[in-house]
């Protein structure tokens, strides 16, 4: 028993593991360090984390970012899941080509899509800012909702809303009875992953975001090009323990759901 | 036949269904008596689970009615119709405990609390499931799943209540007693029940009435008596009680018998008062435990052929014997005795009464 | 009770008195789909004819001269370090990343959920942030030249940061979560009693491994391969951070003609090649595997 613990996949997996958190943990140590560069150790100190909080700058691509996230996660979760629905339903022609089309924007590298943005908005003289923002957003959420529930779709028997319809539900509250509460998880995932991807995002953010809006990728991006400060490390702290109580949040509902025939 | 005083409670009427261009029902009328335990019989792909859900409102016929108390149900959605369904994959919302499960149509309805409570204790009583009430369907055993479906459905005493192979994924032990327990509580209940199977034993054990279904059409319906007894096809002799299907030519019809000849030898059948003439080629079932085997021919009235071996299944023994124009027929006896060995050659006979003659109306 | 019992039974009547309207459901995503991604799709193939004009302008005028340019010497070049960057961060990507999921799909239920938690948390915490660790740890009085210095490994410290290794660490770092989570699904699927069998039939365990593992988890390790090639040609921010401004990959050089050089219809080329070699690759994954999704994209 106590020989299987020093097996090769166990030292593989837990040495991959490592390596894949020693920047994260470098990073959280440096945000907690007196001195301005992160080079060497000169005491402990929280002085970054106050220095955040008061860099109005950096705190508003924060709040821009996290509306931002919220907003295209809202328009996608209602479109993707609706989408998947209807689609479920559906047995046009052109279902297979608006699945491609609809799923495309994960699919191809994020420059396409953030030049191909920029373009078109320009061309419908959209004024660039939040519209843009939000729109592109939106475009890459999309899928990861759509797919997530078309997936849990699949796994729900079909009889089960029959059923409620045959016990005196009319289609709507069938649907508000049985399917929702079904696809719930899955659209919660979706909205999760379509949060974490829309907070991360540089590349098509930078292309439509315009002057004078800035979100919190975009000010680390040009803050790593000019100089950093250890502030970042520090939001990054902040960032990682929401991440981590998001993802227990989500694995939390994910069981809860989990039940299947 | 006890019941002629009945009345009919559903009616269909040339339902005919097609997917895809492909015909399902081609004409399906039949109705059904208030009371009674009706079962569609037939092998898969025949049409009867769609017959269900078109009773149900769940697949609406190209053509056709469906008259519910003697009401057009066309067109009306299924909850709109005092019918419910016994799916086959029970269909219990999983997010949902055993007593949500079987509240839900009464909540809909708007059922007081407590009225509801009481119900629905009731409902789970009647099928001996009072302790799971706050259990999950995920925790309930195949069998246990089967009871709470079957109380869920009835909770708002449907007039004709629809069950889909409820049986089928169950182990045959506990299919024996779920059969007895749903005959029980259709008689107690007096709800008319509409079953479907592919099981004839299920079929003759529970039903007052069989509907055997063929390629969507209605191949025989009748008391299970009727047909186990005087099956009017091949198809129904071999489906219902797999009965041994022989051709031969009329020689002489005298006293409600018929002789037969063929290449086998001879064979006698009753006429159910048919319309005979000598020389018509005819179709006789026999079923193999009211064949008589032995080494010697009997008065010229039997068939020869060779025993094939024998097989042992559910408490009864096989033996195939292969005539001399190719037909395999199977005889059937209780125990595993049996004296004859593979290879010898034996004559089969068998009572007039015990052979009836099939498929004469399809014979051009 | 229906109370419509006078209604007469037209054949299909329910059918197409149309009880279910639930495809009404698609008509958001439809709408959506066909503003905005259609739409752009078909006005950077537009654009992407177009002539160039001084200023930032350009004139509709069907030209291929936009496919033309990129024969340039210079473009070409791009193009191949593009190309063999996304190689190299691919290959490293299955070699580090296979055994990892092969190895995580292995675990007992309990460890699967643990790992996935850890694989989980980098990947959705920033990838700036992460690069930014990287830019520390490299960096020539960083922790890493520090920590060889003081153990003696080198003499002097490594001039990592702002050269090739260092992009090639960035670009398989941020996508190896991708390849593992890809190859993890497929071997989480994978019915282990068929490898049980061969070698019951007499095979090694390299050869068991070879036809039937290797075999079965080929989607997702395909998958994975997608999903780290694709994202790869056009991460350009991970090139410009940890490689200075060394390596011009395509990425770069669509943003550089999209943004400095005022240049549409030759980012809208670059785009459409770009595009179209992805394209390329979905399709041969379809034809390879038979599937149309991606396995593991959806953790």
């Amino acid at each position: 028993m106590k020989k299987r613990r020093f097996s090769f996949p166990a030292l593989y997996l837990a040495l991959v593991t490592l390596i894949t958190y020693l920047p994260i943990a470098v990073v959280v140590i440096f945000s907690f360090n007196e001195a301005k560069l992160p080079v060497a150790w000169k005491g402990f100190s929280l002085r970054w984390y106050e220095t955040l909080l008061r860099d109005t700058a950096l705190m508003e691509a924060l709040r821009n970012s996290i509306l931002l996230g919220l907003a295209s996660c809202a328009f996608a979760a209602v479109i993707g899941t609706l989408g998947a629905i209807g689609m479920a339903r559906v047995h046009f022609k052109s279902k297979g080509m608006m699945e491609y089309l609809s799923t495309l924007p994960i699919m191809l590298p994020e420059i396409i899509l953030g030049m191909v943005f920029m373009a078109f908005f320009s061309l419908l003289r959209l004024p660039f800012g939040w519209p843009t923002l939000i729109i592109a957003h939106t475009s890459f959420c999309i899928p990861y909702v759509y797919l997530m529930v078309k997936a849990r779709l699949v796994g729900i028997d079909k009889s089960i809303e029959e059923a409620a319809r045959d016990l005196g539900a009319s289609p709507a509250r069938a649907f508000f009875d049985i399917t929702l509460p079904l696809i719930l998880p899955a659209v919660a995932s979706g909205c999760i992953l379509s949060f974490a991807m829309s907070f991360d995002d540089v590349v098509i953010s930078i292309f439509v975001t315009g002057a004078t809006l800035s979100t919190l990728p975009i000010k680390v991006y040009t803050q790593m090009r000019t100089g950093v400060t250890p502030e970042i490390n520090a939001l990054c702290t902040i960032l990682l323990t929401a991440v981590i109580a998001a993802m227990l949040l989500s694995s939390a509902l994910r069981r809860r759901g989990g039940h299947r025939e | 036949m006890e019941k002629e005083d009945a009345g009919v409670i559903l009616e269909l009427r040339d339902i005919t269904k097609s997917y895809d261009n492909v015909s399902v029902l081609k004409g399906i009328t039949l109705s059904v008596r208030e009371g009674d335990f009706v079962t569609l019989l037939g092998s898969s792909g025949c049409g009867k689970t769609t017959i269900l859900r078109i009773i149900a409102g769940l697949t609406e016929p190209d053509g056709g009615q469906v008259l519910l108390e003697g009401r057009d149900m066309c067109g009306s959605p299924p909850e709109k119709r005092n019918v419910n369904t016994v799916f086959q994959s029970y269909a219990l919302f999983p997010h949902m405990t055993v007593f949500q499960n079987v509240a839900y149509a009464l909540k809909i309805r708007g059922v007081d609390k407590r009225e509801i409570e009481r119900r629905v204790m009731d409902s789970l009583a009647m099928v001996q499931m009072e302790g799971s009430a706050k259990k999950t369907p995920a925790m309930l055993s195949g069998g246990q799943r089967q009871r709470i479906a079957i109380a869920r459905s009835l909770i708002n005493r449907p007039k004709v209540l629809l069950l889909d192979e409820p049986l089928g994924a169950l182990d045959l032990q506990l299919r024996r007693q779920m059969q007895y327990e749903l005959k029980k509580l259709q008689k107690n209940l007096g709800t008319t029940f509409i079953y479907v199977t592919h099981d004839q034993e299920e079929a003759i054990n529970m039903s007052d009435r069989i509907v055997l279904l063929r390629d969507g059409r209605i191949e025989q319906q009748g008391t299970p008596n009727e047909i186990y007894d005087r099956p009017r096809t091949s198809y129904a002799a071999q489906f219902v009680g797999s009965a041994n299907v022989l051709h031969g030519d009329a020689v002489r019809i005298e006293d409600g018998r018929v002789l037969l000849r063929s290449m086998n030898g001879t064979m006698l059948a009753r006429t159910d008062a048919l319309p005979l003439r000598e020389g018509d080629a005819l179709t006789l079932a026999v079923r193999g435990e009211n064949i008589g085997i032995g080494r010697e021919p009997k008065e010229g009235t039997c068939v020869r052929g060779v025993v094939e071996g024998n097989t042992f299944a559910g408490g009864m023994l096989r033996i195939p014997v292969r005539l001399e124009d190719g037909t395999e027929v199977v005889i059937t006896r209780q125990g595993i005795h049996f004296d004859f060995a593979a290879g010898e050659t034996v004559y089969l006979d068998w009572p007039p009464e015990a052979a009836v003659l099939v498929d004469r109306e399809a014979k051009p | 009770m229906s109370g419509n019992a006078a209604v007469p039974a037209l054949p299909g009547a329910g059918k197409r008195g149309g009880r279910d309207r639930r495809w009404l459901c698609v008509v958001p995503l439809y709408v959506f789909t066909l503003l905005f991604v259609l739409g752009p799709a078909l006005y950077m193939v537009a654009i992407s004819f177009a002539k160039n004009t001084a200023g930032t302008g350009f004139r509709w005028a069907f030209t291929l001269d936009n496919f033309a340019k990129m024969r340039d010497g210079v473009y070409v070049n791009c193009f191949r370090e593009s190309f063999r960057l996304a190689l190299s961060t691919t290959a490293l990507n299955v070699l580090i990343g296979y055994p990892y999921g092969y190895f995580m799909g292995r675990l007992g239920a309990r460890w699967k959920r643990i790992m996935m938690f850890l694989i989980m948390v980098p990947f959705l915490t920033s990838s700036l942030i992460r690069l930014y660790g990287w830019l520390i740890l490299l960096q020539a009085k960083g922790v890493l030249n520090k920590l060889l210095l003081a153990l003696g490994v080198i003499d002097e410290p490594l001039k990592i940061l702002y050269s090739y290794p260092a992009v090639l660490i960035g670009m398989v770092y941020a996508l190896l979560p991708f390849m593992i989570l890809a190859v993890y699904t497929s071997v989480e699927k994978m019915d282990w009693t068929l490898v049980e069998a061969a070698r019951d039939l007499g095979a090694t365990r390299a050869k068991a491994f070879a036809t039937i593992t290797l075999r079965l988890t080929l989607p997702g390790l395909m998958s994975g391969v997608i999903l780290t090639f694709v994202p790869s040609m056009g991460l350009f921010f991970i090139a410009d951070l940890l490689g200075g401004n060394k390596i011009v990959l395509v990425g770069s050089l669509i943003q550089d003609q999209m943004t400095r050089g005022a240049n549409q219809p030759f980012a809208a080329a670059l785009a459409l090649v770009l595009a179209l070699m992805t394209t390329l690759m979905l399709w041969l994954y379809r034809k390879v595997t038979h599937t149309s999704e991606l396995e593991g994209m959806l953790l």
